[in-house]
């Protein structure tokens, strides 16, 4: 690995852009998708939320994430490992303030030490050699990405608050108690209350998923993703961003972006595009009254 | 022991690395986007100074301003807008059709918010009170024109003419003026 480091290195001295670092030192075929074939995530930061206006005058409001050197740190292997994952990493850290366990883990990559590392499962074709960067434009305008990350934290929440319950009247005699669970159980039989009782207690915080979402914009320059809706978490939040699982084959994007970069987009597809690219709603004009 | 340095070179991203060479111009001018994805107007950005949500909203408001409607919200601008004045909003009734509808009415409110910005025109139409409310920057916005300058108006929130009125909304004399003048016009140009 120490020598891979150092050609590398050497061919940087020597004017070799470094993206091309994972391209030119692997043997890996560039892959052909198939519908069993599952493609990596990558881990993106929620930026913040704004609002653009599609082809019809239509106006959306979406959440801008972005990519922050988002770099393969390990593959998972049937062979050592039992399943074949790829170990992402996202967004690089002082080596000062890395643990030496993990600054050995991080240099065996030869990748930056990163703040963030979470796993993809992928499929044997679509693995990618360790340190090949993934880029905004893995992903196309017009596809459906499911985004995880940790809800925003409410703290100590009620019942009523944290699972919808119907609380107690407000009037009509009713003693202070408009907002209490009400009853926990039933009477001698079983003479308890269940385990995993819905009561009060601490909301948020846990990984939520939102499905489908559309990518909207994709933005080359500044590695930024534009999906439409919302995403859970804060803002600056790691956030999962992969292909949506409830629209496999056909349905993941338009045809005419179809197949998506398999296994991820090549850096000279990448300089050739413009920065910015927008997809287009399609479909008829939603203002003009269909006969 | 740990000798690892952060000079691992220029990545994929960012913005150095795409404008680096004029090799990638050259590229660029090959794409051509399917017929699902627009190209819209590219600006080169700067992220010096301001974060990145101000950058992209700054880009979108250039973007989407192209037609100079950013003066309508320009204090120092001798065409801005001001509460109380008499304006005419055209806009298209869908993308498609060139078709318009046009509200007349008194300019009560002003929203500064950047990309977001917008205003609200009120009007009695048919002794019904109608307010209509405008995103600046929407693509359905045809044309914005002052009629009439507000006089006497002291605050920035004119929403004290829902229940006094007084004259304000007595706006058919110069609804049928302002008809005359376009006609006028299109008259000498022709």
């Amino acid at each position: 690995m120490a020598s891979l480091l150092s050609s590398v290195r050497a061919g940087l001295r020597s004017g070799l852009p470094a993206e091309c670092r994972s391209f030119v030192t692997s043997a890996t075929q560039p892959a052909t998708w198939t519908h069993k074939s599952l493609r990596t995530g990558v881990i993106a930061r929620k930026k913040g939320m704004t609002a653009m206006w599609d082809e019809w005058g239509v106006r959306i409001p979406v959440t801008v994430l972005q990519l922050e050197q988002c770099q393969v740190v390990q593959v998972m292997n049937e062979e050592t490992h039992g399943y074949t994952a790829l170990q992402i990493g996202s967004s690089d850290r002082t080596p000062k303030n890395v643990t030496k366990p993990m600054l050995g883990h991080f240099e065996k990559a030869g990748v930056e030490p990163k703040r963030k590392i979470f796993e993809f499962p992928v499929t044997v074709d679509a693995v990618l050699p360790v340190g090949t960067e993934l880029v905004a434009s893995h992903f196309v305008p017009g596809q459906f990405v499911d985004c995880s990350a940790p809800t925003m934290g409410k703290g100590f929440q009620g019942a009523m608050k944290r699972h919808g319950f119907g609380g107690q009247p407000a009037t009509h005699g009713t003693s202070l108690t408009h907002r209490s669970l009400g009853s926990t159980g039933q009477r001698k039989d079983p003479g308890k209350v269940f385990k995993g009782k819905k009561m009060a207690g601490r909301m948020g915080g846990e990984q939520a998923t939102v499905q489908s979402l559309k990518v909207m914009k994709i933005d080359n320059d500044l590695n930024l993703i534009y999906v439409k809706g919302c995403v859970p978490g804060v803002d600056d939040q790691y956030v999962k961003v992969k292909d949506a699982v409830k629209k496999r084959g056909d349905k993941i994007a338009p045809a005419d972006v179809l197949p998506l970069p398999f296994p991820t987009v090549a850096p000279e597809a990448v300089r050739a595009m413009p920065r910015e690219l927008v997809a287009k709603t399609g479909g008829s004009d939603p203002y003009v009254m269909k006969e | 022991m740990f000798s690892f340095t952060r000079t691992l070179g220029a990545r994929l991203s960012g913005v150095t690395a795409r404008f680096a060479s004029t090799a990638t111009n050259a590229a660029k001018s090959t794409y051509k986007a399917p017929a699902s994805v627009a190209v819209p107007t590219q600006f080169k950005p700067n992220t010096k100074g301001q974060g990145l949500m101000q950058l992209i909203a700054k880009e979108e408001v250039k973007r989407m301003g192209a037609d100079g409607r950013s003066k309508l919200f320009n204090k120092s601008h001798p065409d801005c807008l001001r509460p109380g004045d008499v304006v005419l909003v055209e806009t298209l009734n869908s993308m498609s059709a060139d078709k318009t509808s046009t509200f007349v009415g008194v300019l009560i409110a002003m929203d500064r918010r950047g990309l977001h910005s917008n205003f609200t025109v009120r009007n009695v139409v048919l002794k019904v009170g109608v307010e209509m409310k405008y995103m600046l920057y929407s693509p359905m916005i045809k044309s914005v024109r002052i009629m009439k300058r507000g006089e006497g108006f002291r605050r920035a929130k004119l929403f004290y003419l829902r229940d006094n009125p007084g004259r304000a909304f007595r706006l058919e004399g110069l609804v049928k003026q302002d008809k005359a003048a376009q006609a006028k016009k299109a008259a000498k140009s022709a």
